[in-house]
């Protein structure tokens, strides 16, 4: 499709901004239509990025699964560990994408509980692993937008 | 309910109220943007009283039904009746009416605090850029009186749980755990896992159990041009625990707010300042790992709020933007600094 996805919503929302923000004279209309604008401009920037920020996430989540397994003591966690890096993705739709994610985010939760409690440098190595991707976790979901609404409210002021 | 509707409806509640009053009338009625968990509206109200005319600008705020957050009017209104008189700047109130009979849900209604300002951005620009320290010196200490005042002689002692002083940490935290529990859509690994720090390295007790007002913040404080702080509002999250909550919040979620310029209070004053002025103010200490305990507290206790609004909006409770924006933006923030906290510490 072209233009392509998030092009048109960040047109919509440049739009929205500059054509048709500075015609609501009510101050709470036009704070609720720049939201709007602003929401527009966050699906433009998630667009592009959806599917391969969940495909990435799912890779980094199955392999600390991969190191883990030999630290992990629980025999059920184990169970659960061995199924969820047998499942990858067969279906790029979002959504399914998503569930997956979803998915395999649960047992890092548990994974990651179970050796905080464990003693023993290849625990702490598995932990440092964790925390490490829970940092590209927070980054992958992170939006570069609100630097340019700050930039925004500053030049409106 | 339209603004039209609520405006009939507080007609009739007034001559209720005021049953001698005469031609009621509503001058205007506006409503106050971005409220999570009440719908807030500034009122003229005019009426005649023994032949004498009255105008009144009042705020109502309402519940509803579907706020983010699990709270009473009663609670609110408590606090600003134990606060009016203070040091702590309150606005006056003026009628409590829990039956749903009225406007649908329960609600207060309080005087206008008139000619101030509440948008933190303000301080970046003439003139309040000029006396936003001011301001910040000035927050700073009605955060530390709050937890000064004595709770039975303002009144809400037996009013508002009192929780151990060793239990305050648990009660909070539990209590917002469980509302990330109900409410999450996603799972949150980096949540979790602070909690599980939170619960494995919990404060020290409570120096004492006092009155929170549980969500000190930009935007949460009425300011004028020449650098006062005429009225703290938004009670409704307070409560009775450790002093160092409130001070925790602020610091958190000014970090948030202005999140651009993470290390000064909400713009408004360095880090260390504001806690010393703090720690003057209430006499309490804010002990560096207690402190960063709470602060880590506020990051869940804000996710919790964050996940809330995500979750109001996608189930179709309140399908304001701000909602979706409020949940977004500040979530992502939140996010962030969570993150910091639990990599860099202190």
């Amino acid at each position: 499709m072209r233009p392509q996805g998030d092009h048109i919503l960040r047109t919509v929302a440049t739009n929205m901004l500059s054509k048709y923000l500075p015609g609501y004279a009510i101050e709470h209309e036009r704070a609720d239509f720049g939201l709007m604008a602003i929401m527009v401009l966050v699906v433009s920037e998630e667009f592009d990025r959806a599917a391969y920020r969940r495909i990435e996430e799912n890779n980094a989540i199955r392999n600390i699964f991969k190191d883990a397994l030999p630290v992990v003591k629980d025999e059920d966690l184990k169970r659960r560990i061995k199924e969820a890096m047998e499942k990858t993705e067969h279906d790029y739709h979002i959504s399914a994408l998503d569930q997956l994610n979803c998915e395999l985010q649960e047992v890092l939760i548990d994974l990651h509980a179970h050796v905080e409690i464990l003693e023993g440098g290849d625990a702490r190595m598995i932990e440092e692993t964790i925390w490490k991707e829970l940092e590209n976790w927070t980054k992958r979901r992170e939006f570069m937008i609100w630097q340019l609404i700050a930039a925004m409210m500053g030049a409106g002021q | 309910m339209t603004e039209t509707e609520i405006a009939e409806k507080f007609k009739s509640y007034v001559s209720y109220r005021l049953p001698e009053a005469r031609n009621i009338d509503i001058g205007f009625i506006s409503p106050i943007f971005g409220g999570a968990s009440r719908l807030t509206f500034r009122i003229e109200l005019n009426f005649t009283m023994d032949g004498k005319k009255n105008s009144q600008r009042v705020i109502l705020r309402r519940e509803i039904e579907t706020g983010i957050i699990d709270t009473k009017s009663r609670t609110e209104w408590e606090a600003y009746r134990a606060f009016y008189g203070t040091d702590v700047p309150v606005p006056k109130s003026i009628w409590l009416e829990e039956d749903p009979k009225w406007l649908g849900m329960p609600f207060f209604v309080m005087e206008e605090i008139l000619n101030c300002f509440d948008a933190t951005r303000l301080f970046m620009v003439p003139p309040f850029d000029a006396v936003r320290e001011k301001i910040g010196e000035r927050f700073c200490r009605i955060m530390g009186t709050i937890p000064t005042v004595d709770l039975a002689a303002v009144g809400i002692e037996g009013k508002f749980e009192k929780p151990a002083a060793d239990e305050c940490w648990r009660r909070e935290l539990d209590y917002w755990e469980a509302t990330i529990n109900k409410k999450q859509l996603e799972p949150n690994p980096v949540v979790r896992a602070a909690i599980r720090w939170l619960r494995r390295n919990p404060p020290p007790p409570a120096q004492k159990v006092v009155a929170v007002h549980g969500d000190m913040r930009p935007g949460n404080f009425l300011f004028n041009e020449t650098g006062e702080i005429k009225a703290i509002v938004d009670w409704e999250m307070s409560h009775i625990g450790d002093p160092l909550e409130d001070l925790a919040w602020g610091l958190n979620c000014d970090r948030i707010w202005s999140w651009w310029q993470r290390e000064q209070l909400a713009l408004m004053a360095p880090r260390e300042k504001a806690i010393g002025i703090w720690e003057q103010t209430s006499g309490f200490k804010a002990e560096s790992d207690a402190l960063f305990w709470w602060e880590v507290f506020s990051s869940i206790k804000g996710m919790a709020i964050w996940i809330s609004m995500n979750n109001v909006y996608t189930t179709g409770g309140n399908t304001d933007t701000i909602i979706c924006f409020g949940g977004l933006w500040a979530g992502d923030h939140q996010r962030r600094l969570l993150i910091e906290q639990m990599r860099g510490g202190k």
